[in-house]
C-alpha cells in the first residue's frame, strides 16, 4: 500500500500499535504492581520487613497475579481489535466497553481466588470503579501518545517532501537553464555561424572574380576586407559569446572541453590536462544539475589559467581533476609556477562560480602550490 | 578519371543551406556518387543502414545528438568507412578519444574549410581510403606548446608534420618541402622517434603523429 498522509503504510501501523501496547502496558503494570503493593502498604502501618511481606500477606501473589491477567487481557484486546488503526467512535466505545468488562472480570476472579470474601457493595463498586477508570486512563495515554507519534512522523514526512521537492525543482530549473543556454549556443554557432560561413564563402567567389575582372581590382581588395572582417565576426564575437552560453565540447565531456580550453593558452607556457577516468565517468551524464558541474569546472579552470597568466606571470600551469572522499567528490586543481596567490585575492570572477557551486554544495580553496605559484582547488558533489 | 574508384557518400548536416552546399560539391565533383543526405541522427541511422557508403561527411552538432557518437557507432559496426567532421567550433580534440587502433579514416574539417571545393573533396578522399586529413587551416596556427614533445621538434620536422597532417602522402610532402622522398623518410622518421608514436608502416601511426598537434599544440587567439 503506498505510504501517504491519509493511507498509512503496514510499518507505521505496526509502529503505532506497537507504541500504544508499550504505553499503555508499562502505566498498567504500573498500577497493577502499584495496587498490589498498596494493599500491603496500607493494611501495614508497622514498620515493613520485606522478608516478612509473603508471609504477612498470604494472598499477595495472587493479587498480583489477576492484576497482570488483567493487563494481559487488555493489551491482547487492544492487539486483536488493532485499536490504533479504527475511527475515533470505535475506540471510544472499545476502550469504554474493555474497561468495564476488565474491571468487573478482575473482580470477579478475585472473588473466585478468595482475594475477597462476599465483599461489602462499597467494596467492590470501587474496585470496580477504579479499575475501570485505570484501564481507559492507560488506554487514553497510551493512545493520545500514538497521535502525537504520528502527526510528528507527518510532520517530518512532509518536510522531507517538501525539501525533495524544493531540490527536485532546483534541478529541473538547472536542467531548464542548460537547455536554453545550449539551445541559444547552437542557434549561434550553428544557424548563425553557418550563414555567415556561406556568405563569406560568397563575398570570396566575389572577390576572385572581381580579381580576374581587370577593373575590378580595388573592389577586390574590398571585397576581401570585407570578407576578413565577417570572418573576424564570426570567428571571435559569435565564438566568445557561445561559449559564454555554453563552453565548447562541455556536452562531449570534461576532459574534451577542458582540451579544447588550454588549447588556447599561449605556445609559450607549458600548460598539461590531466582528467582521471574516474572523475570523467562521474561527471557523465547529461542531466541539467551534471552539466552544471561540468560548466562550473570549465569555468573554474578558465578563471584559474586567467588569474595564473594575467597575476601571477606563471610560465607552467598544471591542471588536474580528481576524485576524492566518500561521499566521492570531484576536485579540479589549478596549479602555476607564478607569484603565488596575492595577499589579498579579488575573487571577481571566482564570486559569482562560488556563489552557484556553494548553492550546488561545492567549494573553492586558493593556496601556495609545490610548483612555487598558485593552486586553486575547486570541488563539486558528485 | 577513369579506373579510379568512385567513393559512395553520406551526408549529414542540419542546417538545410549548408546541406545543400555541401550536396552540390559531392554530386559535381567526379569520382563520388552521394548516396542522400541526412539531417539529423535518426535520419542518418536510416540512411547509412538503407545505403552502402564508402566515407560518412558528418556535422558533429545535430539536433538530435552527437555525429562524432554516430560516427563512433557506425565505425563499430563498419570499420572501413571513412569519416569526415565538421564543426563550426575547432574541436579537433574530438579525435584524441578514438582509440589508437581505430584512428585510420577520420578527417576533420572546419565548417569554413568545407565551402572550399578542393579541400573538401581532399578530405572526402583521404577518409575514402582509410587516410586521414586535419584542417589545413586550423593547423595553419598551431604552433608547439612550451614543455610538450612537439616543443622538441626542429621547424622542419615541424613542418613536415603539419604536412602529414594535412593529409598528404610522403610524395607530396616532398614536392611541397622541395627535397626528395627518402629525406621525407627520415625526417618522418625523428619526428616519429621524438614523439614516442611506434612506426608501424601503417596509417594509425600517421594519425597518431598528426594528433600531436592537436594534443601539444597551442592555437593563436584569432585563429577559428
Amino acid at each position: 500500500m503506498p505510504a501517504g498522509p491519509h493511507r498509512l503504510s503496514a510499518r507505521d501501523r505496526r509502529d503505532d500499535l506497537r507504541m500504544l501496547l508499550l504505553t499503555s502496558g508499562v502505566l498498567l503494570i504500573a498500577f497493577a504492581v502499584g495496587s498490589t503493593l498498596q494493599t500491603v502498604f496500607v493494611y501495614r502501618t508497622e514498620h515493613l520487613v520485606l522478608s516478612e511481606l509473603t508471609e504477612d500477606s498470604p494472598l499477595l501473589g495472587e493479587r498480583l497475579s489477576v492484576n497482570l491477567i488483567a493487563v494481559l487481557v487488555v493489551l491482547l484486546v487492544c492487539a486483536a481489535l488493532r485499536l490504533t488503526e479504527r475511527p475515533a467512535w470505535l475506540i471510544a466505545a472499545v476502550v469504554f466497553a474493555l474497561s468495564v468488562v476488565i474491571a468487573f472480570a478482575r473482580h470477579a476472579l478475585q472473588v473466585a481466588v478468595g482475594i475477597y470474601d462476599h465483599p461489602l457493595i462499597e467494596v467492590s463498586a470501587v474496585e470496580i470503579v477504579t479499575v475501570g477508570v485505570v484501564i481507559a486512563v492507560s488506554v487514553g495515554i497510551g493512545l493520545a501518545h500514538v497521535k502525537t507519534r504520528a502527526r510528528l512522523r507527518e510532520k517530518m514526512r512532509a518536510e522531507a517532501d517538501h525539501r525533495l521537492r524544493a531540490s527536485t525543482a532546483l534541478a529541473d530549473l538547472a536542467t531548464a537553464e542548460m537547455r536554453v543556454r545550449r539551445e541559444v549556443a547552437d542557434g549561434l554557432h550553428n544557424t548563425l555561424q553557418g550563414r555567415l560561413v556561406l556568405i563569406e564563402a560568397r563575398i570570396a567567389a566575389l572577390a576572385r572574380r572581381a580579381a580576374d575582372d581587370p577593373d575590378g581590382s580595388p573592389l577586390h581588395a574590398q571585397l576581401d576586407e570585407l570578407r576578413r572582417d565577417l570572418g573576424g565576426i564570426r570567428e571571435r564575437d559569435v565564438r566568445d559569446l557561445s561559449h559564454l552560453l555554453y563552453p565548447v565540447g562541455v556536452d562531449i565531456g570534461l576532459e574534451h572541453a577542458l582540451r579544447v580550453l588550454i588549447r588556447r593558452v599561449p605556445p609559450e607556457i607549458a600548460v598539461s590536462a590531466e582528467v582521471s577516468p574516474d572523475a570523467e565517468r562521474l561527471l557523465d551524464e547529461s542531466g541539467g544539475a551534471v552539466v552544471a558541474r561540468r560548466i562550473a569546472l570549465v569555468r573554474s579552470a578558465e578563471e584559474g589559467i586567467t588569474n595564473a597568466l594575467r597575476h601571477g606571470a606563471a610560465t607552467t600551469i598544471r591542471l588536474t581533476v580528481v576524485v576524492e572522499g566518500t561521499p566521492p567528490r570531484v576536485r579540479l586543481i589549478v596549479e602555476d609556477d607564478g607569484s603565488g596567490p596575492p595577499p589579498a585575492p579579488e575573487w571577481n570572477g571566482l564570486a559569482r562560480i562560488l556563489e552557484r557551486l556553494d548553492l550546488d554544495g561545492g567549494s573553492v580553496s586558493l593556496r601556495t602550490s609545490s610548483l612555487g605559484g598558485a593552486r586553486l582547488e575547486v570541488d563539486v558533489p558528485a | 578519371m577513369s579506373g579510379d574508384p568512385v567513393f559512395r557518400v553520406i551526408i549529414v548536416e542540419d542546417q538545410p543551406l549548408f546541406r545543400s552546399m555541401l550536396s552540390d560539391v559531392v554530386r559535381a565533383e567526379d569520382g563520388f556518387t552521394l548516396m542522400g543526405a541526412a539531417e539529423s541522427v535518426a535520419d542518418a541511422r536510416r540512411l547509412i543502414a538503407s545505403a552502402h557508403a564508402d566515407v560518412l561527411l558528418l556535422d558533429v552538432e545535430l539536433p538530435d545528438g552527437n555525429g562524432f557518437a554516430l560516427a563512433r557507432s557506425v565505425r563499430m559496426e563498419r570499420p572501413g568507412i571513412g569519416v569526415v567532421l565538421l564543426s563550426g567550433h575547432n574541436v579537433m580534440e574530438l579525435l584524441l578519444s578514438v582509440p589508437d587502433g581505430e584512428r585510420a579514416g577520420w578527417s576533420y574539417l572546419s565548417k569554413f574549410s568545407s565551402t572550399s571545393r578542393a579541400t573538401l573533396v581532399r578530405a572526402l578522399r583521404a577518409s575514402a581510403r582509410g587516410g586521414s586529413m586535419l584542417d589545413p587551416e586550423l593547423l595553419a596556427s598551431v604552433q608547439p606548446r612550451r614543455g610538450s614533445a612537439l616543443a622538441s621538434l626542429t621547424p622542419r620536422q615541424f613542418h613536415a608534420l603539419k604536412l602529414l597532417a594535412e593529409g598528404l602522402s610522403n610524395a607530396a610532402i616532398a614536392r611541397e618541402m622541395s627535397i626528395s622522398t627518402h629525406s621525407v623518410d627520415n625526417l618522418l622518421n625523428a619526428v616519429y622517434t621524438t614523439l614516442g608514436v611506434r612506426d608501424d608502416g601503417e596509417l594509425n601511426s600517421r594519425v597518431a603523429a598528426a594528433l600531436h598537434l592537436v594534443r601539444d599544440g597551442a592555437i593563436s587567439r584569432d585563429a577559428v
